[in-house]
């Protein structure tokens, strides 16, 4: 059975300059119902199976990236990003993460901060 | 002969040394920035503009105008080996660009990819040396109205775009305009989808919603696959292309250039338009649409040249009547202001050396891109062999420290992995990303043009007609779109027959 | 035993280094100029020129950094919000510090609570464009055709609230003529449909379609302020041009987060105003149609970002103006 998701193609339009959204949205959720009732009527592959595992692990990678890099500078943050990233992968080896995480984050800072001059805060800030 | 005693005059002032020097800098600074993914020429060239206050006006240009074409250059790179858009522009390469990789002929990609651009630049250099006054004249005739039935045709166009279902392609392109309205309206001033994040009051960026969509969610999608990722590495099949890549290439470049030389001229975003359209374009006239999405040549070659030559034609406006196309141009523009230049229609009579000069060096500046890419070719492929467990971390790291770069805030991150988890959900109900983009870019365009229309008309709402190239845009679109849904419709028909 | 008593002497002395560093004389720091518009602008170029000579003249490091974007609300906002020790300062220009202001009620800023102004750096006086076509050539042809025809002249903005829009409100209000509004993201994609005639009149900065001017392409009919511009000597002065009561200007200045300590905002006032009246900066600045003209004092400053704040509330309730 499909699973054609007409969630996010509802979203309730604002109310101001709405015309044109409100049009648009209305479109997608009849589109949005076409596809699920096509899809509820047709009969198709399933969806793929779902790895939780490995999309929550990158995500939470990159999401705690973010977290970190605004309260514990660049070199932590890198090194969180690739070790837990590197746990979504499939051979995961932690000292092998390390190293990697080790020369990426001295790399970044190198080539980020030094060479292209960004404003980014490398060690933590107390 | 005055043309001829132009370019000579422009040659002798691009190839001094120091003007050659400055434009290698800028190629090479130009095409690692569009390697990166997140960074962009605009914020490099913001970047290193100070640097060229000391220098003389036409060398500052020509390094300033290095970066911006250099980086189309490394977007597409980026596209073709990881799925990544390092440039708006080359969301589409990704498309084709990418399958191929996937079948061992990067190579091929990447060659076709810099060739066809150094084509679609030589051309359209001749263009602006030869037509410029006439073509920003040209692009001036394009009123508001013209514009928006010309995003009418661009959207359906994306819908062309997509090889998969219709109905989902229509709703992504949707779902993408949706997504575009996200922030300030410009007839209001009232933040709309905000939520009150104050984040959000400029709308979601483009790089964003492209590291999520693509860059996130391709990692995500590869490391599910398992072993399945090392194969392509092993595959690969010389640098080059074959001799029938080259044949079906070459039309493909040409008609790509001259599609972007054309769709560059307009001020606001016809440089991005050009790409997409290049690439339905290609697969509409293909004798075999249906190898498109699964690395067909044509689908790279079309959109390289054609972003190539929209990117060089977009110095037309600023160049000739001192309006920028585009924010890059309007940093250009800038620059021109620091060094007392005042760019519009006096610049070709005062400082003829600084017109020609930069067209020169345009020109110049392909070239060594050109050079300088195609032996990288063999080294960018070594780099997909690298065991992807290595590979993946350093991309979504480059990805997140590019996004936080844009502008310094660490919400676009997480707005980041909220379209990586989006994109997941897309790709498991196959769903396309690339409409969505187009739509994303064009949608918040479109409402902008039509409500200017509207409001110039007065209401009227038949100035879309009235209004010639609007007239001809929009019987265009039709066109397109009944094109693409008959098929559809006669199979059902049929499906519906045979039962 | 000593070892470790070493590592802690060290460290406290670190420590205590670090602690001091932070009690050191202003500056230690970059200092950052904010702008919130895109690089390139004319903003932008007063922010890197005045920031250029500042580094020269104290010897310390003055970076410019743009963070565009929401009607330049989102860089005010991110100064009005910042620490308020001197490292962070704003280019605000009369958009973001007076109009923005009088229009809206809901800034996440408040412009006269949130900032210490610094000074003010130029002026900028209108100038007021058509295109060819329209049958008009002095202003008061203008006036009389716009009378002639209400509601049918489009003028373009840089956006909603923005000064070129307000500057162009005044102008209805105070000639009792009515024209249409017609907004756009930024001066020059206005300036592009006012060259391809989609649009008939514009109140712009001067050097944005100057060229376009002494091409032929755009006729000016009048300049706001006392004196003719250089640049453009055949343009009347509005008083010239029989409109001696329309007056608009606008304006650029420095602004640091309200609470700085005023002897930072004292130092600060006395660099900048040093830099704004070298020579080269004036002559740098005049080529682009933006007359230096620092405040004598930074109270002076606040005082002026008052009234123009008054001025213009005043102007958009008598005429009527809404966000939406």
């Amino acid at each position: 059975m499909w699973m054609a998701k007409a969630f996010s193609f509802g979203t309730a339009a604002r109310m101001g300059p709405a015309y044109f959204p409100t049009v648009i949205g209305g479109m997608l959720v009849t589109f949005g119902l076409f596809i699920g009732l096509r899809g509820l009527v047709v009969n198709g592959e399933s969806v793929g199976s779902f790895h939780f595992k490995t999309l929550f692990l990158i995500l939470a990678s990159i999401a705690l990236f973010g977290l970190t890099l605004q309260y514990l500078g660049l070199f932590c943050a890198v090194l969180t990003l690739v070790v837990i990233a590197s746990m979504g992968g499939h051979e995961f080896k932690l000292r092998e993460a390390i190293i990697i995480s080790a020369c990426l984050a001295a790399g970044s800072v190198a080539l980020f901060v030094f060479a292209l001059k960004l404003q980014i805060p490398i060690w933590p800030s107390f | 002969m005055e043309l001829l005693n132009n370019l000579i005059l422009g040659f002798g002032v691009a190839l001094t040394p120091i003007n050659m020097a400055y434009c290698f800098i800028g190629v090479l600074v130009g095409t690692l920035v569009g390697v990166l993914p997140g960074l962009g020429p605009l914020a490099t060239m913001a970047m290193l503009l100070p640097i060229t206050f000391n220098m003389a006006p036409v060398t500052a240009l020509i390094m300033l105008a290095g970066i911006y074409y250099g980086a189309q250059y490394g977007g597409s790179t980026t596209a073709i080996l990881v799925n990544l858009p390092g440039e708006s522009s080359s969301v589409v390469t990704c498309i084709d660009g990418y399958q191929m990789a996937r079948q061992g002929r990067a190579g091929a990609a990447l060659a076709i990819s810099a060739l066809g651009s150094f084509f679609a630049g030589t051309v359209s250099t001749m263009l602006i040396a030869g037509f410029a006054p006439p073509l920003a004249d040209l692009a001036l005739k394009f009123g508001p109205s013209a514009y928006f039935s010309l995003m009418v045709l661009g959207l359906v166009s994306a819908i062309v775009l997509a090889s998969g279902s219709i109905a989902k392609a229509i709703a992504m392109v949707l779902l993408g305009i949706l997504l575009g309205l996200v922030g300030t309206d410009v007839n209001s001033g009232v933040a709309r989808f905000t939520f009150g994040i104050s984040e959000l009051s400029d709308g979601v960026g483009f790089v964003i919603v492209a590291m999520g969509v693509f860059g996130f969610t391709e990692v995500i999608v590869s490391l599910e696959l398992n072993e399945k990722r090392e194969v392509f590495t092993k595959k690969v099949t010389g640098l080059w292309l074959t001799k029938d890549e080259f044949k079906a290439a070459a039309p493909a470049v040409l008609r790509g250039t001259m599609l972007g030389s054309m769709l560059g001229i307009l001020p606001g975003g016809g440089a991005l338009l050009s790409s997409f359209a290049a690439y339905s374009f290609e697969k509409k006239i293909s004798k075999n649409p249906s190898k498109f999405g699964k690395g067909a040549i044509e689908g790279v070659a079309a959109p390289e040249s054609a972003n190539n030559a929209g990117a060089q034609t977009s110095f037309i406006p600023l160049l000739t009547l001192g309006i920028p196309s585009n924010p890059v141009m309007a940093l250009m523009m800038g620059a021109m202001m620091i060094h007392n230049i005042q760019p519009g229609p006096q610049i070709v009579i005062n400082q003829p050396e600084l017109f020609w000069g930069m067209i020169a060096s345009m020109w110049v500046g392909n070239l060594m891109l050109v050079v300088f890419n195609l032996p990288l070719i063999g080294m960018w492929v070594k780099l997909l062999s690298v065991p992807y467990r290595f590979l993946f971390p350093a991309i979504l790291l480059f990805c997140g420290i590019g996004i936080y770069t844009l502008s310094y805030n660490t919400f676009d991150i997480y707005l980041a992995v909220l379209f990586g988890f989006l994109g997941y959900l897309f790709v498991k109900l196959e769903c396309e990303a690339a409409p969505l983009m187009l739509g994303f870019i064009l949608g918040p365009m479109m409402e902008e043009s039509l409500r200017r229309a509207l409001l110039i008309s007065r209401g009227d709402p038949a100035v879309f007609l009235t209004n010639p190239i609007s007239l001809c845009m929009l019987i265009a679109a039709t066109a397109l779109l009944g094109i693409v849904i008959m098929p559809a419709v006669r199979r059902k028909r049929e499906d519906v027959f045979v039962e | 035993m000593i070892k470790k008593i070493t590592c802690w002497v060290a460290s406290i002395v670190l420590i205590a280094f670090s602690v001091g560093a932070f009690a050191q004389d202003y500056p230690n720091q970059p200092i950052r100029i904010i702008v919130p518009y895109t690089a390139g602008g004319s903003s932008d170029f007063v922010a890197r020129t005045v920031a250029t000579r500042m580094q020269e003249n104290m010897n310390h490091p003055v970076v410019v950094e743009n963070r565009p974007g929401g009607n330049a609300v989102i860089g005010t906002e991110l100064v009005a919000k910042a620490r308020p020790d001197g490292y962070t300062l704003l280019l605000g220009g009369s958009s973001v510090l007076s109009a923005n202001p009088a229009l809206y009620n809901n800034l996440p800023y408040d412009a006269l609570k949130d900032f210490a102004p610094l000074t003010n750096a130029v002026v900028s006086p209108i100038v007021v464009v058509v295109h060819p076509s329209l049958p008009v050539n002095s202003i008061k042809e203008l006036i009389a055709y716009a009378k002639a025809n209400p509601g049918k002249l489009n003028y373009g903005s840089a956006g909603v609230g923005n000064t070129l829009h307000l500057a162009a409100e005044m102008f209805c209000l105070t000639t009792g003529t009515s024209m249409t509004h017609v907004p756009y993201k930024g001066a020059s994609q206005a300036l592009g449909d006012l060259l391809g005639g989609s649009i008939q009149v514009m109140f712009d900065l001067p050097q944005t379609p100057l060229s376009n001017i002494q091409a032929g392409k755009l006729k000016a009919l009048a300049v706001t302020g006392e004196k003719r511009i250089a640049v453009m000597p055949d343009v009347p002065t509005m008083a010239e041009a029989g409109l001696p009561e329309y007056q608009f200007g606008t304006w650029i200045g420095l602004v640091a987060p309200a609470k700085t300590p005023p002897a930072i905002v004292s130092r600060l006032h006395k660099e900048m105003v040093k830099v704004l009246n070298q020579p080269e900066v004036k002559e740098s600045f005049a080529k682009q149609v933006m007359e230096v003209k620092a405040s004598e004092s930074s109270e002076a400053f606040a005082q002026f970002i008052k009234s123009e704040i008054d001025r213009l509330r005043n102007l958009v309730q008598t005429a009527n103006i809404k966000p939406e």
